[in-house]
């Protein structure tokens, strides 16, 4: 436990030396942040938005939202939690001026005719009714959920980026799993 | 039961839940189905079959970076740098040029430290004043969202300090992380007022004075009077 917590420690270290080279002007520096960076920033993403082409358009937004502000930067949160905030307000973003009023669109593969086996059909059916479970929970629930599951940070964390409080971030993830918990039984049992 | 599943509960209290749902088979109907939900959304595939980001991603970013002219340019330095050791070679040139530099600086410092000595009185001025005068200003200004981030972070008591400190009224149920990247957001942030504090009372005045030839073209039945 202790060892997890001095990683951690050395990793917000290890960001905010990089900002701070940063802002004494070596450009290396953010590149290391990219590098280290980009395939958590364009998962998160993808997760939140479900197309692969946006989600790489909005993590390179994202950094370059980062290059244009680092220098304000102050370190009074981690550098992570700042860059997931802002990564997470352009997908909310997107969603709004995008998909607003509409439900995420259907996905490929899943429009695709499916040649396979009987069980990789309902498993890919099943998956794919669960992801339209999920993408019509309330915006917060949603981000809440995705947070706490794929990214598995503490509800502290989450409160940090989605901003209120911890309790807060956790009634959130609480009511996402109820809201899904419902929606599934419906789908599954027709209840 | 969703902490018992994330193994986020102390080791008696999962005995003690053990135990209970040994005993009653509608808990542990729930139980289970509440794990093989949890497990079925987090073993969820992406939504999209997706090459991961190559390497050509930081190359994207930096493209951008450049298209969008905020990269501090390189070349300035290379384009003077090489004109150095001439300047070693006529060391009178290098001389008079060290002479006029110091004399550039010693008078923006001069300049500064004049400005910084007669700052501007926000209260003097109406919210409406302010928040118009900052529009004038700079209505492009980018967002300080580390800041807005920890706003976020204080609690209701902390904020009403914060802004009785600032003057400023922030909306007791505004989200501040739903808003960073407006403009609103920002103005209500109060973050604003302190970058206009750093105007000269010169400049404020004739911002005011815009405002109020402005105002008399176009009177706003919104606008409180008062100010300066």
């Amino acid at each position: 436990m202790v060892s997890i917590k001095m990683e951690k420690e050395n990793v917000v270290n290890d960001d905010l030396q990089l900002v701070e080279q940063f802002k004494r002007g070596a450009q290396s520096a953010f590149n290391e942040l990219v590098i280290k960076y980009k395939s958590r920033i364009y998962y998160l993403v993808l997760r939140i938005i479900g197309d692969s082409d946006e989600a790489a358009d909005i993590a390179q937004s994202t950094f370059i939202k980062v290059y244009r502000n680092l220098h304000s930067f102050r370190g009074r949160s981690s550098f992570k939690t700042w860059l997931y905030r802002i990564a997470i307000n352009l997908s909310k973003n997107y969603l709004r001026e995008k998909v607003r009023q509409e439900r995420l669109p259907p996905l490929p593969e899943a429009e695709r005719e499916i040649e396979g086996k009987l069980e990789e059909m309902i498993a890919r059916e099943r998956g794919q009714m669960l992801r339209e479970a999920i993408s019509q929970l309330p915006e917060r629930q949603r981000l809440a959920l995705i947070l706490r599951i794929y990214e598995e940070l503490p509800y502290k964390e989450i409160a940090r980026i989605m901003g209120g409080s911890t309790g807060l971030a956790k009634v959130n993830y609480f009511y996402a799993i109820n809201n899904l918990r419902k929606k599934w039984k419906k789908l599954n049992f027709g209840q | 039961m969703l902490e018992m599943i994330e193994g986020e509960i102390s080791p008696a209290l999962q005995q003690r839940l053990k135990g209970h749902l040994l005993s009653c088979l509608t808990c542990q109907g729930e139980y289970d189905a509440l794990r093989e939900l949890y497990y079925e959304v987090k073993g969820l595939p992406l939504p999209q079959e997706t090459e991961p980001l190559g390497s050509d991603f930081l190359v994207l970013v930096r493209q951008r970076i450049r298209a969008e002219g905020i990269e501090p340019s390189p070349s300035r330095w290379s384009r003077w740098g090489w004109r150095i050791p001439s300047l070693v070679r006529r060391p009178l040139l290098a001389y008079t040029s060290l002479v006029v530099v110091a004399g550039l600086v010693t008078a923006g410092i001069l300049l500064w430290l004049f400005f910084q000595g007669d700052k501007v009185n926000l209260s003097e001025f109406t919210p409406e004043e302010v928040e118009q005068a900052w529009e004038l200003i700079s209505p492009e200004r980018e967002v300080d969202m580390e800041f807005i981030a920890l706003l976020d972070s204080l609690s209701p008591e902390e904020i009403t300090s914060f802004t009785d400190e600032l003057k400023v009224e922030v909306e007791s149920d505004l989200i501040l992380s739903e808003v960073p990247i407006l403009t609103s957001g920002y103005l209500n942030s109060g973050y604003f007022y302190d970058d206009l504090s750093d105007l000269s009372p010169e400049e404020i005045e004739q911002i005011v004075q815009q405002l109020s030839v402005k105002e008399s073209s176009n009177p706003s039945p919104q606008k409180q009077g008062g100010g300066a």
